[in-house]
């Protein structure tokens, strides 16, 4: 390698290093002249580095509106081994596996938590996991085996997670660096061997359920590394410390420490695992969806099922249909065959129009593929086609969350086989599952949604273009933004109306320019929904100044005034929405209400 | 006898000579040509008098139908005819009448007023012009000026009132049968076209008999003076304006100086004509006249012949004047010619002339010398020093003030006499200062020529300057108020000469009986008692046409309703038609119905400008409000609002009347951290459109969106169940992942009804006369009751190796039912024809938001041998709310409602 060729390998390193920095959104510092140590990890394969380890955590997350807590703490020791298994498409793979368990305890709520030794040494010790290293030493993703326990994916994603060592050419740098609480902006220093981490703050967390905001991080860590940038020995700690919106206190803390043992070789194969995730993906147990599902179920038999919606058919009624409905759809998706059944009598004239709809509706709410054929087979019944009101049937379909294709392509051709009402209220249908089905398949979905766009541009008249352009607001696509917006401007008040609508679930700036223009349109419904939609939407200062400028200006009878409030109320803040309220105060109401509202709104109360 | 029996053959044989008379009798009368005017009054061709017949007997012929045109024509001509005073209702309500607008004939039907307002009243019928000149009008009518319509048609008119008793079945009914005794007494004096004949006025009111009908109005209050509504009995509250006491007759008022006076007016014969004043008033001011030749007094006469004055005296204060004193005069004077009377009476006028104009020229002085306050400062810096030259403050203001009032600058002459002597405040040289009198084409206005400068000054002065300059040997008098005060020595002269030859006539004769021509004429009771109590039936007719908008409305009219602060009538239906009274009555409970009703529906009314100049009346209310409960784990929002309207109640053009109800709803609900919308609704129903406009979706997707265009009704329901969010988060601890999932279920559903309808019969304005359009019914019906029943459950996932977790209970998220119901229509009732507004009206929030608990339990260690924890992790107490967005059930005429509006404060407050 002559001298050239290695500056030139350097330059190719350092641009690919910036490159990486750059995909990972991380902020090189600039004092990084000098070369205190290599800026990447080599792991020869057959190269198994031995550790003592320990694992100390405890928790405690603030229950909702109720005074308990998740508390818990946990603690392990052991010995593991990184094992390396060469490099794979420039990534470096490390085994991981413990070899022995130490202690092991933790307890929930107050309580030992950990039920039996044997079994939990069995879970923990001999899988082994994947843990895949950028050049950098960055951990890209963890992988456990298929059939290895959670807890011991989870405690791979934690070791890893805390005693990771990205390294980068300079004697500091920071970076967001992906651990199992989220993603934290963390801070290195590196002097010869010894590299210190002290992790700043956390953009986002996970792991502390729901409620708590922001935290206090005070976290130290300390690592050896050796002339390959391979891990030594580590010792860390980090508490978090948040609370909840009502001042709950919520901590976690997490120390972790590695001592090295001694190295040696092996031979073999990485081990087969499951998908990679990276270091913050949760990892709950395995069989959670199905605890979950067993619990929604709640012990419900197909009997109580099938007893439930004929006696729901036969008088509209049962107690907590709220409940039943969770447990019996869940009884669907955890025994997809009772779909078929339950679909086969729904599709008899022996079941009452109410028991139908109510079995439509439990397999919408079930979703699995098993459940949207039954409901295709319900709607394709005999019983249906006689049906005057054939049509509201098909709007369960809109309540699936993940239609197939199967279902998309059924309401399709229904709806190319309808005409009048019933075709448009299909158009409503095929928007709403061909939107979902993009979100999962765009290709299978785009088919459809290019029928409804074609279709708007040829509509015959104002009834089927509105329902076009409601069934694309349906599908929410931002494809489709162009074609609903030729129709803002529409002579017709129905269409602008359609058109506003048609953008509520895709907030593009063209969209946003659009519906900020119909807060001045002529039709009270058309400006009133414009300024609703805003509000969800969150408004800016300058879509804020449209709806107040309108009103001022007497563009906005006074009944739309309810729902300036509601959008602007979040908002009270601000010194010109403060003002536009204390000039509303000081004009007659037709609503008293709204005077009230706005100095309940108010910070600080009405200033004179 | 026989000079009759030769007449009556000579008639006969004229008839046989000419034949049969020139008019003949027509065959075919539908073979005639609409009569004009013209033929009505001089009727010559068979078919004109075959109209002029018909017209004897039928108030809807042709001929009263063309009289009624030129009546309402001819009076709209009068300049100074008294005329019903409308209220306008303009931007700011009901406007007090005003001289612009004042009188209704200036106005056609339905039309505006200036300021943009309606006219409330307008003319219903061929009597409606005014109550207090309809002697001016049946006497004065006319085609082509030659009278020729039969006032005699008025008791025709008349006759349904007469029929019907003491029912009144309109306003003009109303004040007639309240008034009755005074109106059938002028009614009757009409017909008989006696207005202007005196003698006849008497002998109506003095009808003799036992039982004199109710229009001899003298003979029946002989005894009891009062006034009587038309049954008799209930007093009308009209005093006739009787003097008592009375002076034994207009000679006798005259008056007398009585001690000293604030004036003095002294001879100064060997001085010159002066007036003094004390500018501080301790002194009276003081006119010294050089050439005075009797006793002058402001206050009243000092008579050169003493022994008038004991006589003037005595007569001051002789008669009490009454029904029964006028009847008595008649009979004491029936034997002197009307004639001779009317003389007495001429005189008598003259003499009062005088006398006012004795009381005008004290008046003026009485004003001249009277002391100013101080100057206010805004022209006291440009008068300082010459008070007397200020046009207001001068001693003789008059003509400087008349000069000022037409547009002259009376201070542009002042500054040419700076220095002057005539600072001096005691002696004021008024007039005599004035630049206006001294050089009046200084002060003239550039549009306005000398001459015409000229003849603006008062006449009083030129004249005055003309005598007083004789007096003085054609040297100019030097003030006004010496004028002044020469013409009222002169006045004051005539006046006792007149009084001199009134005794010489038996003018001043004290007698008690016997004839008394100057004390009493028919003329006298004529004057007194017609035209009398305009304002008293004009504010009658205004508090009825005001408060009724249908007299069949007055047959059964309940005043029921408790308003929402407990406050109520209570008048179960019943007719107010019986008698001017019951109507009085009904007026009373609709002003107290209203006052109950106006604080519920008073603060619905409010008047926005249209963007056209207007502000039309708007009943309206809408109501809204969001609600935001929970957290990230579990938590609802909810926003609605409802309202509706009645657009244009005020508009003359019951067509252009607009109702629209709307109500909007939408429920977002959030499980473990995912939010999504669960129902939105939103309808609203006008009539403009004769559609409605709906929109509802079911987790942000739409629904529904169709309307019933054309439909005149439409209704849906749907209710859906699901699982309508499901969400989950994670708990760590230490290395141990804790999965809790979520899920909110139930049900959200709809029931709407929509209809709307607009009925309406088309104006046809080339009809004759035009029809205006009418309403029918224009109403709008609307309900629509999202309902939702949300409950939330939990579940826990852990790991096997650590414990069992399990979720027991469940929260109910939200329960919320808004039945939203507006029915509003308007239109006229079927049984009084009049327009009214009926809301049905209700919304009522049915609310509970989060409530119940949620735990998760541990099953720790191997069971049976384990130990289970339970923590809750959601527990919500409920925010169960129910209220009334608003609850109305009424039904209210358009008039009441704008009586509301018209209410103090109500528009305003």
């Amino acid at each position: 390698m002559t001298r050239r060729r290695a500056g030139a390998a350097l330059a190719i390193v350092a641009l690919a290093a910036g490159f990486a920095w750059w995909l990972r959104g991380e902020e090189p510092r600039s004092d990084d002249a000098a070369h205190p140590g290599t800026a990447s990890v080599r792991w020869p394969k057959g190269l198994v580095r031995s550790y003592r380890f320990t694992v100390a955590g405890k928790s405690q997350v603030p229950m909702p509106e109720s005074d308990g807590a998740w508390t818990g703490d946990v603690q392990a020791s052991g010995e593991l081994e990184l094992r390396g298994y060469g490099e794979k498409d420039g990534r470096t793979q490390l085994g991981l596996r413990l070899t022995k368990l130490g202690t092991a305890t933790m307890t929930l709520l107050g309580a030992p938590a950990l039920r039996d030794r044997a079994q939990v040494e069995a879970a923990l010790v001999g899988p082994e996991a994947v843990v895949t290293l950028l050049p950098t030493g960055d951990v890209h993703s963890v992988a456990a085996p298929k059939d290895a326990s959670a807890v011991f994916a989870s405690l791979v994603q934690t070791l890893m997670g805390e005693v990771q060592w990205p390294l980068r050419p300079a004697p500091s740098w920071t970076l967001l660096e992906v651990t199992p609480r989220g993603r934290c902006e963390t801070a290195f220093t590196r002097a010869g061997t010894e590299l210190a981490k002290q992790r700043l703050r956390y953009a986002t967390l996970t792991g502390f359920g729901l409620g708590v905001g922001s935290v206090r991080v005070a976290a130290r860590a300390k690592l050896t590394l050796n002339d390959d940038g391979q891990l030594i020995a580590a010792t860390t700690s980090e508490r978090l410390d948040g609370a909840t919106a009502d001042g709950r206190p919520a901590f976690n803390e997490l120390a972790v420490t590695l001592e090295p043992l001694g190295t040696g070789t092996f031979e073999g194969l990485p081990p087969s695992v499951a998908e990679a995730v990276a270091l913050d993906a949760m990892k709950p147990p395995i069989d959670a969806d199905e605890q979950l599902l067993m619990q929604r179920v709640a012990g419900l038999t197909e009997a109580q099922l099938f007893d439930g919606v004929a006696t729901y058919g036969a008088s509209g009624f049962i107690p907590d249909v709220g409940l039943f409905v969770a447990r019996a759809s869940g009884l669907l998706k955890q025994r997809p065959e009772l779909c078929e059944k339950l679909a086969e009598r729904a599709a008899t004239t022996a079941a009452s129009q109410k028991e139908r709809d109510f079995a439509l509706e439990l397999l919408a709410a079930a979703g699995s593929t098993e459940a949207q054929a039954a409901m295709r087979t319900i709607l394709s019944s005999e019983v249906v086609k006689g049906d005057p009101q054939r049509r509201d049937r098909f709007l369960r379909l809109s309540l699936l969350k993940e239609p197939t294709p199967a279902t998309v392509a059924f309401v399709s051709s229904e709806r190319d086989a309808a005409t009048g009402q019933d075709r448009n209220t299909l158009s409503l249908v095929l928007g709403s599952t061909a939107g979902e089905l993009a979100r999962t398949s765009p290709e299978a979905a785009q088919p459809f949604l290019t029928q409804l766009t074609h279709e708007l541009q040829s509509a015959r008249d104002v009834t089927e273009r509105r329902h076009l352009l409601h069934a694309l607001g349906n599908a929410g696509q931002a494809s489709a933004v162009d074609d609903v917006l030729r129709w803002a401007s529409d002579p017709d008040p129905k269409v602008r109306y359609a058109a506003v609508d048609a953008l509520r679930f895709t907030p593009t700036p063209a969209a946003r320019a659009a519906v900020t223009q119909a807060v001045a349109d002529a039709d009270v419904r058309v400006a009133t929904h414009a300024i609703e939609l805003l509000g969800h939407w969150q408004p800016d200062a300058a879509e804020r100044a449209a709806i107040i400028t309108a009103f001022r200006a007497g563009r906005l009878p006074w009944r739309t005034a309810h729902g300036v409030v509601t959008a602007l109320a979040p908002y009270a803040d601000d010194a010109q929405v403060r003002a536009f309220f204390e000039w509303v105060l000081t004009q007659p109401a037709a609503d008293p209400s709204v005077h009230r509202r706005i100095a309940s709104v108010l910070p600080g109360g009405v200033t004179q | 006898m026989r000079q009759l029996w030769v007449l009556l053959v000579g008639l006969m044989a004229l008839g046989a000579t000419c034949g049969p008379p020139d008019i003949p009798i027509v065959e075919d009368p539908a073979a005639c040509p609409p009569p004009t005017g013209a033929q009505c009054a001089n009727p010559k061709t068979p078919c004109d008098r075959y109209f002029v017949d018909q017209a004897k007997s039928d108030l809807g012929a042709a001929c009263n139908l063309l009289y009624d045109q030129s009546v309402r024509s001819e009076a709209s001509q009068y300049p100074t005819q008294p005329a019903l005073t409308a209220k306008t209702f303009g931007p700011k309500g009901w406007n007090e009448p005003d001289a612009s607008i004042k009188d209704v004939r200036q106005f056609p039907e339905n039309t505006r007023a200036p300021d943009g307002g309606t006219v409330k009243y307008v003319i219903d019928g061929p009597n409606a012009f005014q109550l207090d000149g309809e002697l001016e009008k049946y006497s004065t009518p006319s085609f082509g000026g030659a009278p020729t319509y039969n006032p005699a048609l008025l008791l025709l008119k008349r006759k349904p009132w007469e029929d019907n008793g003491e029912a009144v079945a309109s306003c003009r009914e109303y004040v007639h049968e309240k008034f009755y005794d005074y109106r059938s007494f002028v009614d009757r004096v009409i017909a008989a076209r006696a207005a202007r004949e005196p003698r006849r006025v008497v002998d109506i009111a003095y009808a003799p008999g036992p039982s004199a009908p109710r229009w001899a109005i003298g003979t029946r209050h002989i005894v009891d003076g009062t006034l009587y509504q038309r049954d008799g009995v209930t007093p009308s509250g009209l005093v006739v304006p009787f003097e008592d006491p009375m002076p034994k007759n207009d000679y006798f008022r005259v008056p007398l100086s009585a001690g000293d006076s604030k004036v003095i007016f002294e001879a100064n014969p060997t001085g010159e004509d002066q007036v003094i004043v004390d500018n501080l008033g301790l002194v009276p001011p003081t006119i010294r006249m050089k050439h005075l030749s009797r006793e002058l007094k402001l206050e009243g006469l000092v008579f050169q012949d003493a022994t008038l004055t004991p006589v003037i005296a005595d007569g001051g204060t002789f008669y009490q004047e009454s029904f029964a004193w006028h009847g008595g005069m008649n009979l004491r004077n029936q034997g002197i010619l009307d004639e001779q009377l009317y003389l007495y009476d001429q005189r008598k006028a003259e003499f009062l002339k005088l006398l006012a104009l004795r009381q005008d020229i004290a008046s003026a002085i009485a004003a001249s010398v009277s002391r100013k306050t101080d100057m206010p400062k805004a022209v006291g810096n440009e008068f300082a020093g010459a008070w007397f030259r200020d046009p207001f403050w001068n001693p003789d203001p008059t003509a400087a003030q008349f000069s000022a009032t037409q547009g002259f600058d009376v201070t542009s002459g002042l500054n040419q006499h700076p220095g002057s002597s005539l600072n001096a405040p005691i002696v004021a040289f008024a007039s005599y200062q004035n630049p206006l009198v001294q050089d009046p084409s200084k002060l003239v206005k550039q549009s306005q020529t000398p001459a015409q400068v000229a003849s603006i000054i008062p006449k009083v002065e030129q004249a005055c300057a003309t005598a007083t300059s004789h007096l003085d040997g054609g040297v100019p008098s030097i003030n006004q108020l010496i004028c002044l005060a020469y013409r009222l020595e002169a006045i004051d002269k005539q006046i006792e000469d007149e009084l001199k030859k009134a005794r010489t006539d038996g003018c001043l004769s004290l007698s008690t009986s016997g004839p008394a021509p100057c004390d009493w004429s028919p003329a006298l009771f004529s004057s007194r008692l017609l035209g009398l109590f305009a304002a008293e039936q004009e504010e009658a007719l205004n508090r009825c046409l005001e408060a009724v908008d249908s007299f069949t409305q007055l047959e059964n009219r309940a005043f029921v309703y408790t308003n929402s602060k407990d406050a109520g009538v209570n008048y179960p239906a019943q007719s107010y038609t019986q008698s001017p009274s019951r109507a009085e009555l009904y007026f009373q409970r609709l002003d107290e119905y209203l006052n109950v009703l106006g604080e519920d529906v008073g603060p619905l009314l409010s008047r926005k400008p249209d963007g056209m100049g207007r502000h039309p009346l708007r009943l309206s209310r809408t109501e809204g409000d969001s609600f935001r409960k929970g957290n990230d784990w579990f938590g609802a929002k909810l926003s609605y609002s409802a309202g509706f309207a009645l657009e244009e109640v005020d508009n003359a053009d019951e067509c252009v009347l607009e109702t629209r109800a709307n109500g909007s709803f939408r429920v977002d609900a959030r499980a473990i951290g995912a939010e999504i919308p669960v129902l939105e609704a939103s309808l609203e129903a006008d009539t403009q459109r004769i559609e409605s406009n709906l929109d509802i979706k079911v987790l942000g997707k739409s629904w529904t969106i169709d309307e019933p265009i054309g439909k005149p009704a439409y209704q849906d329901s749907e209710l859906t169940t699901h699982t309508f969010v499901e969400g989950h988060a994670y708990i760590q601890i230490g290395f141990i992942t804790i999965k809790v999932g979520g899920a909110i279920s139930g049900f959200a559903g709809y029931l709407f009804q929509l209809g709307s309808q607009r009925q309406l019969t088309p104006a046809m304005p080339n009809a004759n006369p035009p029809v205006p359009c009418k309403a029918a019914r224009i109403g709008v019906g609307a309900s629509i009751q999202p309902v939702m029943g949300l409950q939330g459950s939990a579940y826990a996932a852990v790991e096997a190796l650590v414990a069992r977790a399990g979720v027991k209970g469940y929260l109910t998220i939200i329960s919320v039912g808004v039945p939203f119901q507006g029915n509003l229509s308007i239109g006229p009732d079927p049984a009084t024809q009049v327009i009214d507004a009926r809301f049905e009206l209700g919304a009522e929030l049915k609310l509970e938001f989060l409530s119940g608990r949620i735990a998760v339990f541990l099953e720790i260690g191997v069971c049976p041998v384990c130990e289970d924890i339970e923590a809750t992790i959601v527990r919500w107490g409920g925010t169960p709310k129910r209220f009334k967005l608003f609850d109305y059930g009424l039904s209210v005429t358009l008039g009441d409602l704008k009586r509301i509006a018209g209410q103090e404060g109500v528009l305003d407050p």
